[in-house]
């Protein structure tokens, strides 16, 4: 993580693959970023858990409630609101980080060849993005019961600049549990 | 011109001329087929170029539709949108016709575009499943007119007598091969071979023929029996009127995983009749919960076709709920939603999204203890708040002045329905023959309830919108901690919260009537409605398996002032608990519940012992059924692909062996065996009782009565000592702050055990 620092990322999509779409990983990644920047979050696969995202600003000695108000973020639940953020997004973050891509285009209640129709028009918003200012996409691989799907992933990999793999994401420490009992005796 | 009053019973497309044929049960008997004309309209928006494109590209359509411009309501707009809207005579061609301009146009918007015909009938006409109706048609059967009499909120609605079949093979056909079929019509019972095949088929279409049925009630017919017989009927060139409407095939819909709020699912195929209800108990969601009546009652209300109410989620019903009240207020439909969430920083987020609250429970053991809970308190509160995708955000639980939305539109009905009847049941006295129909209609209602709340965050709701969702859980948490400021005023001490419901103790109070005072507070502080669930005469909360001084939220048992029990978050509330184990638990419950007061629960002690030991001494003695050692797990993925092979893995592996494949949702029953191993339970040869894993078993029956005894002082570790032998079971048994210490020698479980009443002492398998 440490040598990926808003000025190291070049602009283009990096496609960051892991388990549960290499969540850990990018929710450091937003904590550092807004140490600093101002970061634009879609998430798209209900990913983002800020709780942790506070604990490794603390964790840093800053101010959660300051770098927490520079995260600004958007949650889709469909494949068609993925295209709506994107359409409408001004543009005015010098970083935007994607959530778990593919989750929604991944639904098998969407038909298939429209997932792929929708997913290119993102994909070229996403590129046409990527020319001012990094994009970071997180995806994963879809599960076994839509495993047609595996052309979106595909499809995916081929508009990325770089593609990194996050097996074994950094692990952000778990809050202690207090207690309010009493010590053991 | 026939003037007539009838039921309704099905809805669906004519395949002959353009429009619908509907089936009607008339109040002197009769069954009845008529057709209506039906044009059906679906609307296009857009950039005024794109449209006139797609004008021009409808009027080359053979399907000829008719073509306006309209002005129109998005629910998510401020203002009213011009729209195309395109009509066609005959409701068939629409879907085609709409998956072609999709095609063409994939940028435009629709609206309208999927929407079932019995639910645009059922806007047109205010129709519903088993409505009663005013009708007026003529000789050739063409309806001129239709009324609906009713409505779906009548307390007491007038129901058709319905002529029903039963059908259903003599065993589980994905176990063995069935060898007969049972019916059941009229009050008679037949029992025909399934090998004498020309036979079946010429009785099975007599007794169709004979009877006629409304329904068809059967077991196992959407996965096996139906599609058996259907295709034996093809093969033998025999006729088999499984519809009503001979000219039409059934329906078939194929098997599907999907997922759901991230768990996944699995739906059998269904098999869905035309002019006639089908409707297979295996396969129906909630049958076990509400039965005929409340699947009904589900119809009635969502207005959804009865084959497919007794098939959908209440997900489907509340969307389907919404969709109609939209089309009855000259709302359009999106054929998806597309709005997605405003842009909202981290720190707005972690204080908007927060859930319900929860505030941990004490744990241990409790007496007097009052359970209350506020009724229906999601959809209560959207009522209330008029939280809906196009209402502005409302302050904490304010009343607010704009115009109804949507969503409480179509929630207010429901749920004074559901508060009249609970209010009803309460006052019926238990024998009365009306409880179990209000139960079951009540429980309909309570999961559409739970689910509306859930469907403005839902994914594909048309009506959703996620800052509606938070508004909500908002209200939620100020009305729960309004309450337990309440409760505490009051002299009360709060011992747990969940999300709607809260757990009160002050010492003297354990009558309802000593509640009255403090629900009434609560209701006036709220401005929501609070029922009492129960006063408890002791109930228990218990710790986290992993550590026991971290409570759990809903895990407990209690026993009310009438002796019920309530049991949440035990093994026994749990599928995949085999039902020995499961019997035990109750059991030992059922035996602690007659303990009059809580301070009398050590004088049980010895008999519940007993009781625990005489299980497991069934189990050593091979006297427990082999399918009541069953585990059921659900599969997740297929077989091959868990990395770490569960034993729900390895016993679907079995199963694909003999080709009898199992999908990603559905449950694989198995055995544990001796050595580590696992016998999947559909596998065709009995397994041998010598294999069964019993320590297994004890182990897991001794987890289940561990989470009965931990709150009266027995660890479990301290239950595993006893079994092993050479110790006698002693413990400090706590309420209230007082401590007694327990001495358990042997010869009092022997007493004990000759004063259990005998329903405990006498096993399930046995009586």
């Amino acid at each position: 993580m440490s040598d990926l620092f808003p000025i190291d990322l070049p602009n283009q999509i990096l496609l960051v693959m892991g388990e549960h779409a290499a969540t850990p990983w990018m929710l450091t990644l937003a904590a550092r970023l807004s140490l600093h920047h101002s970061v634009r979050v879609l998430d798209a696969g209900n990913r983002f858990n800020v709780y942790p995202v506070a604990r490794a600003i603390r964790l840093q000695h800053h101010n959660p409630y300051a770098a927490l108000q520079r995260i600004r973020l958007s949650r889709a639940f469909t494949c068609y609101q993925v295209d709506t953020l994107l359409k409408e997004w001004q543009g005015t973050d010098p970083i935007l980080l994607v959530f778990d891509l593919l989750a929604t285009f991944y639904d098998e209640s969407v038909d298939l060849a429209e997932s792929q129709r929708l997913l290119l028009l993102v994909l070229a918003r996403l590129n046409r993005l990527s020319q001012t200012m990094p994009v970071i996409v997180s995806t994963r691989l879809p599960a076994t019961i839509c495993a047609e799907r595996m052309v979106l992933f595909d499809l995916l990999k081929e508009h990325a600049g770089e593609i990194r793999y996050e097996l074994h994401g950094e692990v952000i420490p778990s809050a202690v549990q207090l207690s309010l009992l009493p010590k053991e005796v | 011109m026939i003037n007539n009053e009838a039921w309704l019973l099905d809805v669906f497309e004519d395949l002959q001329c353009p429009g619908l044929v509907l089936w009607f049960l008339t109040s002197d008997g009769q069954r009845l087929r008529l057709t209506q004309p039906f044009p059906v309209t679906f609307y296009v928006a857009g950039k005024s170029a794109q449209l006139r494109e797609a004008w021009k590209f409808l009027k080359e359509q053979p399907a000829q539709p008719k073509l306006s411009r309209q002005s129109k309501k998005d629910i998510f707009l401020t203002e009213t949108i011009d729209v195309l809207a395109v009509e066609v005579n005959a409701p068939g061609l629409l879907p085609r016709l709409f998956r072609s301009m999709l095609n063409r146009f994939p940028n435009l918007t629709y609206y309208d575009a999927d929407i079932k015909l019995p639910i645009r009938h059922a806007a047109r006409f205010n129709s519903f499943p088993a409505c009663y109706c005013a009708l007026q048609y003529d000789e050739s059967g063409f309806l001129h007119t239709i009324e609906v009499q009713n409505t779906p909120w009548d307390l007491d609605p007038v129901y058709p007598t319905l002529r029903v079949i039963e059908l259903e093979p003599d065993c589980d056909p994905f176990r063995a091969e069935p060898r007969f079929l049972l019916v059941k019509v009229d009050g008679k019972q037949y029992r025909l071979s399934l090998f004498k095949k020309r036979p079946l088929l010429i009785t099975l279409q007599a007794l169709l023929k004979k009877y006629d049925p409304d329904l068809l009630l059967t077991r196992w017919g959407d996965t096996w029996l139906l599609p058996w017989l259907s295709n034996l009927a093809e093969d033998l060139q025999l006729p088999l009127w499984l519809n009503r409407e001979k000219t039409r095939h059934y329906i078939q819909r194929p098997e599907r995983s999907y997922f759901s709020y991230g768990q996944i699912m699995y739906n059998g195929q269904q098999i869905h009749l035309f002019g006639r209800w089908h409707i297979d108990r295996q396969n129906a969601m909630f049958w076990r919960d509400f039965g005929l009546d409340g699947i009904l009652e589900m119809a009635r209300v969502t207005a959804l076709p009865v084959q497919q109410a007794a098939r959908s989620s209440p997900g489907t019903g509340i969307s389907t709920m919404q969709i109609l009240t939209a089309l009855r207020n000259d709302i359009l439909v999106p054929w998806h939603k597309q709005q997605a969430e405003q842009p909202k920083t981290a720190l707005d987020l972690i204080q908007a999204d927060l859930g319900g609250l929860v505030y941990q429970p004490w744990i241990g053991l409790h007496r007097d203890v009052g359970a209350i809970d506020f009724i229906s308190m999601y959809p209560a509160i959207m009522v209330r708040c008029n939280i809906s995708p196009e209402t502005g955000k409302p302050g904490l639980l304010e009343t607010s002045p704009e115009p109804q939305g949507l969503i409480p539109k179509t929630l207010a009905p429901l749920l004074e329905k559901r508060v009249n009847l609970k209010q009803r049941l309460a006052s019926l006295p238990r024998w009365h023959p009306n409880r179990k129909l209000d139960a079951a209609r009540s429980s309909a209602h309570k999961w559409l309830l739970v689910t509306c709340f859930g469907y403005l965050g839902y994914k594909n709701a048309r009506f959703g919108r996620i800052e509606a969702h938070e508004a909500v859980t908002a209200s939620g948490r100020e009305a729960l901690l309004r309450a337990k400021e309440t409760a505490e005023d009051a002299g009360f001490q709060v011992l747990h919260m969940y999300v709607d419901g809260l757990w009160v103790q002050q010492p003297g109070k354990n009558q309802p009537e000593d509640f009255t005072e403090l629900l009434s507070e609560i209701a006036s502080r709220t401005g929501l409605s609070i029922a009492l669930d129960g006063v408890y005469r002791w109930v228990a909360f218990l710790p986290s398996r992993a550590d026991e001084r971290v409570p759990v939220p809903n895990r407990y048992f209690g026993v009310f002032q009438d002796r019920s029990l309530k049991v949440r978050g035990l093994e026994a509330r749990r599928r995949d608990t085999s039902p020995w184990v499961t019997r035990l638990q109750m059991d030992l419950l059922e035996y602690l519940a007659l303990a009059e007061d809580a301070a009398d629960l050590p004088l049980y002690l010895p008999g519940a012992i007993a009781i625990l030991r005489q299980h497991l001494s069934d189990l050593r003695l091979g006297r427990v059924p082999l399918e009541d050692l069953l585990m059921a797990y659900r599969l997740t993925r297929p077989p091959q692909e868990y990395k770490v092979k569960t034993a729900g893995a390895r016993a679907a592996s079995q199963l694909a062996e003999i080709g009898k494949e199992l999908r990603p949702g559905q449950r694989v029953r198995l055995l544990y065996l001796r050595g580590g191993q696992v016998r999947a339970w559909d596998l065709p040869q009995p397994p041998n009782p010598q294999t069964i894993d019993r320590a297994r078993y004890i182990d897991l029956a001794l987890r289940a009565a561990a989470s009965v005894f931990y709150p009266l002082g027995l660890p479990e570790q301290d239950l595993r000592d006893w079994l092993k032998g050479g110790i006698q079971l002693a413990f400090d048994f706590a309420l209230n702050s007082q401590t007694q210490h327990i001495l358990l020698p042997p010869f009092q479980e022997e007493v004990a055990w000759q004063t259990i009443p005998s329903r405990i002492r006498l096993p399930q398998w046995n009586g």
